[in-house]
């Protein structure tokens, strides 16, 4: 016996006020009235003596009683009465669909989010209005939104805010999920048996979901209310641009489309780079079948870089997407030397380097005493040298790099004899680079907003040549000061979810991920492996000394998968008949109006007790 | 309280034209009787022409006739009865009642039956005169010389209102004095005053008077609808009483209404009078050709 849709405290507070409104207007209609008459002629005569005193008594309790009774089985009748529904509420899981496969627009216009939506607040009301309810996001990572509570109000608010992500399902998780809620909610062991009082688990989706996500076992009680099969979708899965720092001039561009529908299809993709079309392809796709195109971009220039296809299905969402490609790097250099020639091996090596007069971002100053802003000095002259010069020395052997350090990176040779070098005095926060058998000869130092490499040798030594120290140890030091100019760039956008970034063998420390537009993501390493989850559409940024990649998780990612629904699951919105055993409403309802009825027609019928005789009769 | 305006639309008026007021007895004085005179003499109304003999009065002649036709023609009118029908119209503060239990107040049914007879009499030339009434006799109006002059009678009834006690014994009085022949009176009212209604209308009977009288009810006049607690209050006098009203009562006190309205009848039917009831729920052409014509106040050509 309970109350379908009012609680026991919401039907009193609304039972109380009624009837003592009731109560109320009874005595007011039964106080004395006054009313005015054409004269007293007659009423002195017949009538009964004047009332000594004014009392409110019950004069019809009888007509109060029929009002209050129909008063209250109205009022059941609206709060749907029942019988047999039990003292304990049941405790019920909403697991609403809020993957990608939510996007999907249904041929009326609306998507099957709002369908989902619809069908969960139908549902909502079906059940028992004091049954714990808790609404959980079916995702790729499925979450409680709303715990057990009786509070429709707030349950119909979560459920009518509630949107479709971009990740594909996992079932499984979710419904693992909804039934571990469901027993803690009741106090029952996990790994128990199921109790009897266990409410439902009510999957409302549209059953897409990621292949290999199907729930192992089912979980007890399972409702699957099935909303708009998802129609056919042509879309983009993954569209990336990279870029290599020896060209960095030129992007490899690849697009891949999937055909997730039941015909094969041919399929238009077109790139446009800064509102200007750049290329067309079309693809001939089978059926559930994907495919790659690919172009190739030159542009130094920064600017947006679109994909589209060509179709009118019903998830517009991956039908385009767009990428903001940087600009090449540039790396504007003032070489102040007396042997230009000599450097123009070193120079040209790295097409990032522009050498100019004016306006550069480094100066390199080559035996010069030209500029005492320069950031690499390559063997100055004692006068000129930002650290102090002990002393000249011959054929000294370099016995040692710093360990550690990016100059030196990848520098272990030591039987390097070099024809001269200054032996360098470095400041206390100087970092000595090279060291030889004599003394420091090459250090580094980081002052207030500037870098600064001081070489006690020429790094065009006639000694060293044949070797790759010299050359390796200049793109070191532009390493050191541009980064970005040896950094491959890859630009990609793919769905949100798990994201498996080969990163090579840096050290935790050399790399950095970060979200331009929110927090940081956690992340782990796994061998030379990056990994980390978004669930949400968003941009992250993974930056190695040898590769910048970013990642825009924007693409919708519905499953492809279809859930193969066992036979036992309940299916569909239950009729709230169905939940209980019997249903009154409308006989109490019925019952209520033949009561008033009968109040009316025993004391309420004015024609009842005014029986004038024939009208107009004439009595003459 | 006022009556409504207007009292009675065209198209009920117009239906009205088939009827007559009618009274048994001959009046001194009266020379048309129930029937409207056909006899030339001074008057207002027009009837015929005739040819000009020597010694008729000059001021009758056509003179527009003459310059026509070169003959002369005397105009003829008609004579106007001597003794007008008289309705003595009750516009004491109790007919301001009713109207709570469907139909209309009294006092506007009451006008508007006045402002139809009014009408029926002019149709037939006859010359109405209205005498409102409470306690005293008020100025009272006269029609006469057909229905072109209704609307001033009218305009007089829609400018009546209630206000005062009934004091028909006192009516009786004044009226006695200011009328001296008697003649067809008709009284609209629903005779609830705390006098002896019956002697006052015996006296009026007794002075020649033939007399049709148009009892007004509404229904809780007769049988209160309501029921338990009650504070009676007299629309005259503002006199209250608190009383204790069930059904039995309730039927008790239309048995007394019943008692008393036979009373006034049998005043009317000992003098050769009439005696109608009406329920204001009834409307007025019903009333009019049904309940009055049946009793034999008026009469259907």
């Amino acid at each position: 016996m309970g109350l379908l849709n009012l609680t026991l405290t919401q039907f009193l507070a609304v039972l109380l006020p009624v009837a003592a409104g009731l109560v109320a207007l009874y005595f007011y209609d039964r106080s004395r009235r006054r009313v005015r008459v054409s004269s007293l002629r007659f009423w002195g005569r017949r009538s009964a003596p004047p009332v000594a005193q004014r009392q409110r008594k019950i004069q019809q309790p009888w007509s109060l009683l029929l009002q209050l009774l129909a008063a209250l089985l109205l009022l059941l009748a609206m709060a749907d009465f029942r019988w047999g529904l039990g003292d304990t509420p049941r405790h019920h899981a909403i697991v609403l669909d809020g993957s990608a496969a939510m996007l999907y627009r249904t041929a009326s216009g609306a998507s099957a989010m709002d369908q989902a939506r619809q069908s969960a607040l139908v549902y909502l009301d079906a059940l028992p209005a004091g049954d714990p309810v808790a609404l959980i996001r079916a995702d790729a990572s499925p979450s409680v939104v709303v715990g057990f509570t009786a509070d429709r109000a707030r349950l119909r608010q979560a459920i009518e805010n509630f949107d479709a992500g971009w990740t594909a399902l996992r079932l499984d998780a979710a419904l693992e999920l909804g039934r571990t809620s469901l027993f803690l909610a009741i106090g029952a062991p996990i790994d128990g048996p199921t109790p009897e009082t266990l409410g439902e688990t009510a999957y409302i989706g549209s059953g897409r979901i990621e292949p290999g996500s199907e729930p192992a076992s089912q979980p007890p009680f399972l409702r699957y209310i099935a909303v708009a099969e998802p129609g056919d979708d042509v879309g983009i899965v993954r569209f990336a641009a990279s870029r290599r720092p020896d060209q960095p001039g030129l992007w490899q561009v690849s697009i891949e489309i999937l055909n997730d529908s039941a015909a094969a299809l041919p399929i238009t993709a077109t790139v446009d780079f800064a509102g200007r079309r750049l290329g067309e392809r079309t693809v001939q796709l089978a059926p559930r079948d994907s495919s790659v195109v690919d172009f190739r971009i030159r542009t130094t220039g920064a600017g947006t870089l679109e994909a589209s296809l060509e179709s009118d299905d019903a998830l517009p969402d991956n039908n385009r997407v767009a990428l903001d490609l940087p600009a090449a790097p540039h790396l504007a250099t003032a070489l102040l030397t007396s042997r230009p020639a000599a450097w123009q091996a070193l120079i040209g090596a790295n097409p990032a380097i522009t050498i100019t007069e004016s306006g550069a971002a480094l100066t390199v100053a080559d035996r010069s005493s030209s500029s005492a802003n320069a950031q690499v000095w390559i063997d100055p002259l004692a006068a000129d040298s930002p650290v102090e010069i002990l002393r000249r020395v011959n054929r000294p052997r370099i016995t040692a790099w710093a360990p550690g350090h990016p100059v030196t990176q990848g520098l272990r040779e030591t039987d390097i004899r070099l024809s001269a070098a200054s032996i360098l005095a470095p400041a206390p926060n100087d970092v000595v680079l090279v060291e030889t058998s004599e003394g420091p000869i090459a250090v580094a130092r980081v002052g207030n907003d500037q870098r600064q490499v001081i070489l006690g040798f020429d790094l065009l030594d006639p000694a060293a040549a044949g070797r790759l120290t010299g050359p390796l140890l200049f793109a070191n030091i532009i390493s050191w000061f541009a980064p970005e100019t040896f950094q491959s760039v890859d630009v990609e956008a793919r769905p949100p979810g798990v994201l498996q970034l080969p990163i090579g063998s840096y050290s935790d420390s050399q790399i950095a991920v970060d979200a331009p537009a929110g927090v940081s993501p956690v992340w782990l390493r796994h061998g030379d492996e990056l990994r980390l989850f978004r669930s949400s559409p968003g941009l992250i940024r993974v930056r190695t000394p040898s590769q910048d990649s970013r990642i825009s998780m924007t693409l919708p990612a519905p499953g492809r998968a279809v859930w193969d629904v066992p036979a036992t699951v309940r299916r569909g919105i239950p009729d709230s008949a169905a939940i209980s055993s019997a249903v009154f409403w409308p006989w109490m309802a019925l019952l209520a109006v033949a009561l008033l009825f009968v109040d009316w027609r025993l004391f309420g019928d004015p024609t009842r007790q005014a029986a004038a005789p024939a009208a107009g009769e004439a009595l003459s | 309280m006022q009556a409504p305006s207007p009292l009675i639309d065209r198209a009920s008026l117009e239906r009205l034209e088939r009827l007559s007021v009618r009274w048994n007895r001959s009046f001194a004085g009266l020379l048309g009787g129930r029937n409207v005179s056909r006899r030339a003499g001074v008057g207002h109304e027009f009837l015929d022409h005739r040819n000009y003999h020597h010694g008729d009065d000059l001021r009758s002649i056509n003179w527009r006739a003459y310059l026509r036709l070169e003959r002369l023609f005397l105009k003829m009118f008609r004579t106007e009865p001597r003794t007008p029908i008289r309705i003595l119209l009750d516009v004491s503060e109790s007919m301001s009642c009713g109207g709570e239990s469907g139909g209309e107040p009294k006092f506007s049914y009451a006008c508007r039956l006045a402002a139809a007879l009014c009408y029926v009499g002019l149709v037939r030339l006859e010359t109405i005169v209205i005498y409102p009434f409470s306690d005293r006799l008020f100025e009272s109006f006269r029609a006469q010389g057909g229905r072109h002059r209704y609307a001033r009678a009218a305009d007089f009834l829609e400018h009546l209102e209630t206000g005062g006690k009934s004091d028909l014994a006192s009516v009786v009085r004044s009226f006695s004095i200011d009328v001296t022949a008697p003649g067809p009176t008709i009284v609209i009212s629903d005779f609830l005053d705390e006098g002896d209604t019956p002697a006052a209308l015996q006296r009026l009977a007794a002075e020649g008077h033939e007399l049709a009288l148009v009892q007004l009810i509404a229904a809780e006049d007769r049988l209160p609808p309501w029921d338990g607690e009650l504070e009676i209050e007299d629309a005259e006098t503002g006199q209250t009483l608190h009383v204790q009203l069930d059904r039995e009562t309730a039927e008790a006190f239309a048995v007394d209404f019943d008692a008393y309205s036979a009373a006034i009848e049998k005043v009317a039917l000992r003098h050769e009078g009439r005696y109608i009831r009406l329920d204001t729920n009834v409307s007025i052409e019903d009333a009019l050709y049904s309940s009055l014509t049946r009793a034999g106040a008026l009469s259907a050509q």
